[in-house]
C-alpha cells in the first residue's frame, strides 16, 4: 500500500489549493461576461450546488476506504474492463492537466515575456512540474501549505491597498439576470471549478491520521474559498466596473494595474502574480502525480520502474503535446477554453458517479474487500 | 601484530612482541619488577598518553612496598591488586587486540604469570574547559566541550542529573577505534530513532574518523540535499535542552563538537539565548533571521530580474538614477552580479583562514578594492555592490557554516534564472527551491516540521517564542512518549 | 532526476534571452499626444533625457519631445523609432493628451490601441489643449518642477482638491465613462500662458519673473460629433458638486455689495429618486467661514443663516447651468443616464435607443441642497 501519513488538516490544503486550479483565464473572464452585474447571484446558487457535490464526494470518499479511486475501479469491474476505464480516467485528468499549463502559458507570453516563444516558457514551467511528479503526496500536502500562505498574504495585500479604489455604485444595476445567463454561468462553475478538487480521490482515507475530522475541515476549506473568489470578484468589479472587466481577457491581472500605494509602490502586479503561477502547477503537477498513482497501481509497478515508466509515458508526451499546442493561442470562437474544460469535467464527475453507483450494487451482491 | 583471540595469554609472547613493538615505538616502557625471586610483575606503559605521576604513585609504590623475601607471594595475584591499589577503573584484559588498545588509550598494563590487567593512569592531554568560540555568547553559560570524552559526558551529566539519560558506546574506525557515545533520555526520546541511529553508525567501515563531523556523510543518506539535516553544537547547555526535547546526541572522543539529531529546519533560526531574553525580543530576534535567510538567498535575483526585465515596479526617479550609474558599466548586469559575488566568497574565506594577526589588513584591502576603487574604475556599479553587500551581510547572520552551503547554491541558481527569464524565471526558480525543502526527511519525519504539516499545538515555539510558562509540552513531533514537562516520571 | 533538470537548464542558457533590455536602452516616455492631421495620426513624444554622471547641475533641458506620424497610431510610433535609437518605456506615463481632432469617430480606435497595450498603466491622466499645439504643450518647461511632466499632472490632480474648478480624471474612468451607458466623459483643459516660443526655452525660466507657465483651465465635454465644449467656471464647479470631487473648495457668494467665502469641509451630492421625469437632486454641504467681507456681526445667528441660505443659492445656481448645458448640447456628462441604468432598470431601454437625443431632453431636475456651517474657527464672530 501506499505508506505516507497525512493529516486531516494539510489533506484539506490540498482540496483548498485544487479549486483554484482554473480560475485564471477561465472563469473570471467568463462569468463576468455572462452574468455581469448579477455574478453574485450565480455565485450564491452556486454555493449550494457546491454543497451537493461535496455530499457526493464524501459518499464516494468513504466507500472502501482502505483503497485509492484505481483500487476501487480494480476491485468493483472485472479486470479488462477497470484497465480500461483507468486508462479513459488518466487520459480525462491529463488533458486538464494540459489545458491548466497552457492556460498558465499563454498568459504570461501574452502579458510578460512578449518575445521570448512560448516553448522556453513551457520548458521552464515543466522544470517544477517535472520535480514535484517525482514525490509523493506527503510532499505535495507540504507544498500546499505554502501555497495557500504565500496566496493569503498577496491576497490580503492587494484587498487592502484596493480598497480605497473600491466604488460601489459599479455593482448595479443589481438585478438584471435571466434564468439562461445564470443557468450557463452557475453550471461552467460548478463543473470547472468543483471537479478539480474531486482529484484527491486518488488519496485513500486510511492515508489520513485523523480522519473524524475531515468532513469538518473540509467544509470549511470549502467555505474559506468560496469566499475570497467572492471577494476577488467583487475587487474586480468594483474597481473596473463592468464595461471594462468584459473587454480584458485576464480581468484578476488588469485590477493589479490600478494598484496604487503611498505612491511609490506601484506596478507591483508582476509580483502578486505569483499567486497564479504557484497554484496552477501545483495543480499541474498534482494532476500528473494522480496520473503516477494510476500507472503504479494498473500494472503494478515498483518503486524505480514508476519513477522511470512515469517519465517516459506521462512527462515527455505531456510536455511533446503543450509544445504543440502553444503556438495556438487563438481560437476563433470567443470562448472555447471555457467550453471544452466544461464538457472534460462533466465527463469525469460522471465516470466518478457511476463508478460509485456500479460499486454499490455490486457491494450488495457479494462482499468487496 | 596478528588478530589473536587467544585466551590463553602467554606472557613470554607477550613480552617478545613488545619488546619487537618497542624498535618503532621509543616511548614504550616495559618495566619489571621482581617483588620476589623468580617472580615477575611487568609494568607496561606508554609513555606519551599516560601520565607518569599516577603509574608512580599509585602502581610502582605498591609493588615496590611488597617485600621481596617471604610474606604471602602474590598467591591470587587478581585479589591482591584489586584490594590493595587505589584504582577506581581496572580492567581484566582478555586478547592481545585489547591490549595494544588499552595501551595506546593511557593505561598501565600489568602482567603476572600469565594474567593480565589494565589500569587506568590517562594523562590530561587536552585544553581544560574553556569558552566556545565558534558560538560566542552574551548571556548564558559560556563554558564548550572539549577534547576528552569523560569531561564531555561530565558537562552533560553535571546538567541533567537523571537516571533515565542513556549512554550506548560504539567504537568506530579500524585504525583509530575512535570511542563514539550515543546519549538520549530513554524515557522521552523515541526508540525507533535510537536504533536507527545505531545501526547506521555501526555499518560504518572507515580508517579512521578524526571528528564527529565526519559521520555527516554516513548518517542520513535519504535525500541528496544542501540544507543542513544534523547539526552540531560546542554548548553543552544547548545539548542538554535538545537532549530534554527528545533529540540524541552523539559524542566523540578527541572532538569538541557533539552532533545532534534528528535537526528540522526550524532549529537552525534558534540560539541558546533566545531562552533566555523576554519573548518578544527573541521572537522579533527570530523573524529577523528568518528574514534575513529569505534575504540572502532572493535578493541579487530579484534586482537583476527588476532591472533588467520588469522595470515598470520601480519608480522614476529611481529608474534614472539607476540608469546613470549603469550607462558606465561595461557588461550586463548579471555579469557585474557574479564578479561582484565571486570576490565576496573570496574575501569570506580568507577571512575565515587567516590569523587574526594579518586580519587588519586583509580588511583594509577588501574595502579598497570593493569601495571606491572598482566603482570609479568602471567595473562595478555602487547599487550593485549596495545590492550584494545586503545579501552577504544577511548570510553572515548564520555562524553555523553549513547553512552557508545551501545559501550560495540557490542564490547562483535563482540569479541565473532570472537573468534568463525575469520575474517569472525567479519565480519558477523560487517554486524548485521550496518543493526541494517539502522534500526531505530526517530520519522519517518532514524536515519543515512544524511549519509544513502544519502543527497548531507546535506553533508556541517554531517561528515565535512564548513565554516559558506557556510553553509547557515537549514538541509532539519527537517526544510523543512523555509530552507533560513537569510530570515527575518514574 | 537531478541530471535531467540539470540538462534542461544547460539547454536554455545557451539559447539566449527576448525580453532582456538593459536600462540604458530605455526611452522614457513621460507624456504623449495624439492628434490628427489630414487624416493621419500624429503622435508626439516627452522623452526623459538622461543625464550622464560627471555634468553636474542642472542640464539644460530634460526631456526631449519627439514627433512622428503615419496612418495608424502603431505606423505613427514605429516612425519615432526610426529617429531615436532607444525602446519606449511607457509604464510610467504621466498624462495623455487627446486634441480635439481625434474626438470624432476615431475616439474608439486611440481608446481600443490604449486598452490592447499591456505594458500602460491605467493610472496616467488624460487631458486636452483646445488652444494651444500639443507639441508646443509637451515642450513647456516649468520652474517649479525639473521633470515637466509630473509638474503637470500635479497641477491638475491639485486644482481639483484645492480650487474646485477643475478635475482629474484618470485612463481608467476615462474609458469605464466611454463604455458605460449615459455618461460621457469629460477632460481637463490646460492652456499655455505666455510667448509659446519662450515656454520651451530654459533661459527665460531662470528669470525670477517669468511669466511662462502651464496653467489649468477649466473643463471641457466632447459630444458624439466630437465638438468641443466648454464649461466654464460655474458649470466647472456645478459638475464637480454633482461628481462629489470636492474636497477642500472655496464657494464664493455675494451679499449685497460685498463678498464672502465659504471652505467646504464636507461636500455629499448625488441624485436622488424618479418621479415621473422629476430627477431630484440633493445633498448636503458642511463649510466654515474662510472670508468673511459682509456686514452684520457673525455672533448673532440670523446671519449666519443669512450665509448659508446665500451659499445655497450659489450652488443651486451653479448646478443649475450645468444641467441646462448638458440639456442644451444633448450632451449627458452629468451622469444622469448612468444613475437612471444602474437605479431604474427599466425607466429607459439604452441598447436600443440613444439616450442623448431622446432621453436626456425629457428629464426635469428637482434640486434641493442643505448648506450648514459648521465649525467656528479661531474668531468669536467677527472684527
Amino acid at each position: 500500500m501506499n505508506r505516507y501519513k497525512i493529516s486531516s488538516l494539510t489533506f484539506s490544503l490540498i482540496f483548498m489549493c485544487l479549486l483554484n486550479s482554473s480560475l485564471l483565464g477561465i472563469i473570471f473572464p467568463y462569468i463576468l461576461h455572462e452574468s455581469k452585474t448579477s455574478f453574485y447571484i450565480s455565485l450564491g446558487i452556486s454555493f449550494l450546488v457546491g454543497l451537493v457535490f461535496i455530499f457526493i464526494y464524501l459518499k464516494i470518499f468513504n466507500f472502501l476506504p482502505d483503497k485509492d479511486i484505481f483500487e476501487k475501479i480494480d476491485a468493483i469491474f472485472p479486470k479488462w474492463v477497470s484497465k480500461i476505464i483507468s486508462l479513459i480516467l488518466m487520459s480525462l485528468v491529463f488533458m486538464i492537466a494540459v489545458i491548466v499549463i497552457w492556460r498558465l502559458v499563454t498568459f504570461i507570453s501574452s502579458e510578460f515575456l512578449i518575445e521570448t516563444p512560448n516553448l522556453f516558457i513551457g520548458l521552464l514551467i515543466a522544470a517544477p512540474l517535472f520535480y514535484a511528479m517525482l514525490y509523493d503526496f506527503d510532499v505535495i500536502g507540504r507544498l500546499a501549505t505554502f501555497c495557500l500562505a504565500v496566496a493569503f498574504i498577496l491576497l490580503m495585500f492587494n484587498v487592502i491597498s484596493l480598497f480605497s479604489q473600491v466604488d460601489i455604485s459599479n455593482l448595479k444595476p443589481l438585478l438584471n439576470f435571466d434564468l439562461m445567463h445564470t443557468g450557463k454561468s452557475v453550471i461552467v462553475f460548478a463543473f470547472v471549478v468543483f471537479v478539480p478538487a474531486f482529484l484527491t480521490l486518488v488519496i485513500p482515507k486510511e492515508n489520513i491520521s485523523d480522519s473524524t475530522k475531515l468532513t469538518k475541515s473540509i467544509l470549511v476549506a470549502y467555505t474559506l474559498e468560496m469566499i475570497s473568489i467572492g471577494l476577488i470578484f467583487f475587487i474586480i468589479v468594483t474597481v473596473l466596473g463592468i464595461e471594462i472587466s468584459n473587454i480584458y481577457t485576464f480581468p484578476s491581472y488588469v485590477v493589479l494595474k490600478t494598484l496604487s500605494v503611498l505612491s511609490f509602490i506601484q506596478n507591483t502586479e508582476n509580483i502578486s502574480i505569483l499567486v497564479w503561477v504557484l497554484l496552477m502547477t501545483f495543480s499541474g503537477s498534482f494532476c500528473l502525480l494522480f496520473m503516477k498513482t494510476g500507472l503504479k497501481d494498473l500494472f503494478n509497478l515498483d518503486k524505480k520502474k514508476t519513477q522511470i515508466f512515469s517519465i517516459l509515458f506521462i512527462f515527455l508526451p505531456f510536455l511533446g503535446i503543450i509544445i504543440y499546442m502553444l503556438p495556438y493561442e487563438i481560437y476563433l470562437n470567443k470562448f472555447k477554453y471555457v467550453s471544452v474544460p466544461t464538457l472534460i469535467n462533466m465527463s469525469i464527475f460522471g465516470m466518478f458517479i457511476i463508478i460509485y453507483l456500479i460499486g454499490i450494487i455490486v457491494n450488495k451482491f457479494k462482499r468487496i474487500t | 601484530m596478528s588478530l589473536s583471540h587467544n585466551k590463553n595469554m602467554n606472557t613470554k609472547e607477550i613480552l617478545n612482541e613488545l619488546r619487537d613493538l618497542k624498535m618503532k615505538m621509543p616511548d614504550l616502557i616495559i618495566k619489571d619488577i621482581k617483588p620476589g625471586l623468580f617472580k615477575h610483575v611487568y609494568i607496561i606503559t606508554n609513555e606519551a598518553v599516560s601520565s607518569g605521576d599516577k603509574v608512580n604513585d599509585f602502581i610502582l609504590k605498591h609493588f615496590s612496598g611488597l617485600s621481596i623475601v617471604g610474606s604471602n607471594p602474590l598467591k591470587n595475584f587478581k585479589r591482591d591488586v584489586e584490594r590493595n591499589i587505589p584504582s577506581i577503573n581496572f580492567k581484566n584484559v582478555d586478547t592481545r587486540e585489547s591490549l595494544l588498545e588499552f595501551l595506546f588509550s593511557g593505561f598501565t598494563i600489568v602482567i603476572y604469570k600469565n594474567e593480565v590487567i589494565a589500569y587506568e593512569t590517562r594523562a590530561d592531554l587536552d585544553r581544560g574547559v574553556t569558552e566556545p568560540t565558534g558560538e560566542p555568547v552574551i548571556r548564558g553559560p559560556k563554558d564548550s566541550f572539549t577534547e576528552n570524552y569523560n569531561k564531555n559526558i561530565g558537562l552533560i551529566r553535571k546538567r541533567i542529573k537523571s537516571e533515565h539519560l542513556c549512554l550506548e558506546e560504539v567504537t568506530i574506525g579500524t585504525q583509530s577505534k575512535s570511542k563514539v557515545g550515543i546519549m538520549y533520555m530513554e524515557n522521552i526520546c523515541e526508540d525507533a530513532i535510537v536504533d536507527k541511529l545505531k545501526t547506521m553508525l555501526e555499518k560504518i567501515n572507515i580508517d579512521g574518523v578524526m571528528d564527529v563531523n565526519n559521520f555527516k556523510s554516513f548518517i542520513n543518506k535519504e535525500n541528496h540535499t544542501l540544507f543542513p539535516t544534523l547539526l552540531y553544537t560546542e554548548k553543552p547547555d544547548d545539548t542538554c535542552r535538545f537532549l530534554l526535547d527528545g533529540r540524541i546526541a552523539v559524542t566523540m572522543e578527541n572532538s569538541p563538537s557533539v552532533l545532534i539529531a534528528p535537526t528540522f529546519f526550524v532549529d537552525f533560526f534558534h540560539s541558546s539565548e533566545d531562552y533566555y531574553h523576554k519573548p518578544f525580543f527573541s521572537s522579533f530576534l527570530r523573524l529577523i533571521r528568518f528574514v534575513a535567510y529569505f534575504l540572502a538567498i532572493i535578493t541579487p535575483a530579484l534586482f537583476i530580474a527588476i532591472i533588467t526585465y520588469d522595470q515598470e515596479i520601480l519608480p522614476v526617479s529611481l529608474l534614472i538614477n539607476f540608469t546613470v550609474q549603469r550607462s558606465q558599466v561595461p557588461f550586463p548586469a548579471i555579469v557585474e552580479a557574479f564578479v561582484l559575488m565571486f570576490t565576496f566568497e573570496l574575501l569570506y574565506e580568507g577571512d575565515a583562514r587567516t590569523p587574526s594577526i594579518r586580519g587588519t589588513s586583509l580588511s583594509i584591502l577588501g574595502a579598497l578594492i570593493l569601495g571606491d576603487a572598482a566603482v570609479q574604475a568602471g567595473i562595478i556599479s555602487p547599487i550593485m555592490v549596495i545590492v550584494i553587500a545586503v545579501s552577504a551581510i544577511s548570510s553572515l547572520v548564520f555562524i553555523y557554516y553549513d547553512i552557508q552551503g545551501s545559501i550560495r547554491f540557490w542564490r547562483y541558481v535563482l540569479m541565473i534564472l532570472s537573468a534568463l527569464f525575469g520575474i517569472v524565471g525567479f519565480m519558477c526558480g523560487f517554486i524548485l527551491l521550496i518543493i526541494n525543502l517539502c522534500s526531505i526527511k530526517t530520519f522519517g519525519k518532514p524536515y519543515l516540521l512544524p511549519l509544513a504539516p502544519f502543527l497548531i499545538k507546535d506553533q508556541s515555539n517554531a517561528l515565535v517564542r512564548r513565554d516559558l510558562t506557556k510553553i509547557n509540552k515537549r514538541p509532539t513531533y519527537l517526544a510523543r512518549k512523555n509530552l507533560i514537562k513537569e510530570v515527575n516520571v518514574k | 532526476m537531478k541530471k535531467l533538470i540539470l540538462v534542461l537548464c544547460m539547454v536554455l542558457m545557451c539559447t539566449g534571452c527576448w525580453n532582456y533590455k538593459e536600462l540604458t536602452e530605455l526611452g522614457i516616455v513621460s507624456a504623449m499626444a495624439i492628434s490628427k492631421k489630414d487624416n493621419k495620426y500624429v503622435i508626439d513624444m516627452q522623452l526623459v533625457n538622461i543625464v550622464e554622471a560627471g555634468d553636474k547641475g542642472v542640464p539644460e533641458s530634460p526631456i526631449s519631445v519627439m514627433s512622428g506620424e503615419g496612418d495608424t497610431i502603431a505606423d505613427a510610433i514605429r516612425s519615432i523609432n526610426m529617429k531615436i535609437s532607444k525602446v519606449f518605456f511607457s509604464s510610467n506615463m504621466e498624462y495623455m493628451i487627446i486634441d480635439k481632432s481625434v474626438t470624432d469617430e476615431s475616439l474608439e480606435e486611440v481608446m481600443d490601441f490604449l486598452a490592447r497595450d499591456t505594458k500602460l498603466s491605467l493610472n496616467f491622466l488624460i487631458v486636452t489643449s483646445t488652444n494651444d499645439d500639443p507639441k508646443d504643450v509637451l515642450a513647456a518647461l516649468s520652474q517649479f518642477n525639473l521633470n515637466p511632466a509630473s509638474n503637470v499632472s500635479e497641477l491638475v490632480k491639485r486644482s481639483e482638491g484645492r480650487y474646485g474648478a477643475s478635475t482629474s480624471i484618470t485612463f481608467k474612468e476615462f474609458l469605464a465613462k466611454y463604455l458605460a451607458n449615459g455618461v460621457t466623459p469629460v477632460v481637463p483643459n490646460i492652456k499655455l500662458v505666455g510667448e509659446v516660443s519662450d515656454a520651451d526655452d530654459s533661459e527665460t525660466l531662470k528669470e525670477s519673473d517669468s511669466n511662462n507657465y502651464v496653467e489649468v483651465d477649466n473643463l471641457v465635454a466632447f459630444d458624439e460629433e466630437g465638438n468641443v465644449i466648454i464649461l466654464e467656471t460655474d458649470e466647472s464647479f456645478g459638475y464637480n458638486f454633482l461628481n462629489n470631487h470636492i474636497q477642500n473648495g472655496s464657494v464664493t457668494s455675494q451679499c449685497g455689495d460685498n463678498y464672502f467665502t465659504i471652505q467646504t469641509l464636507k461636500s455629499k451630492i448625488g441624485y436622488g429618486d424618479l418621479k415621473g421625469n422629476k430627477l431630484k437632486i440633493e445633498g448636503e454641504v458642511q463649510g466654515e467661514v474662510f472670508f468673511y467681507g459682509c456686514e452684520g456681526n457673525l455672533n448673532n445667528e440670523k446671519n449666519l443663516d443669512k450665509l448659508a441660505k446665500l451659499t445655497k443659492e450659489t450652488i443651486t445656481n451653479y448646478i443649475k447651468k450645468t444641467v441646462n448645458l448638458a440639456k442644451e448640447t444633448k450632451t449627458d456628462f452629468i451622469g444622469a443616464g448612468n444613475y437612471l441604468y444602474k437605479n431604474e432598470y427599466g425607466y429607459f431601454d439604452f441598447d436600443k435607443k440613444d439616450w442623448n437625443k431622446e432621453g436626456l431632453p425629457n428629464i426635469d431636475f428637482d434640486i434641493d441642497i442643505e448648506v450648514t456651517l459648521l465649525k467656528q474657527g479661531n474668531l468669536k464672530g467677527d472684527i
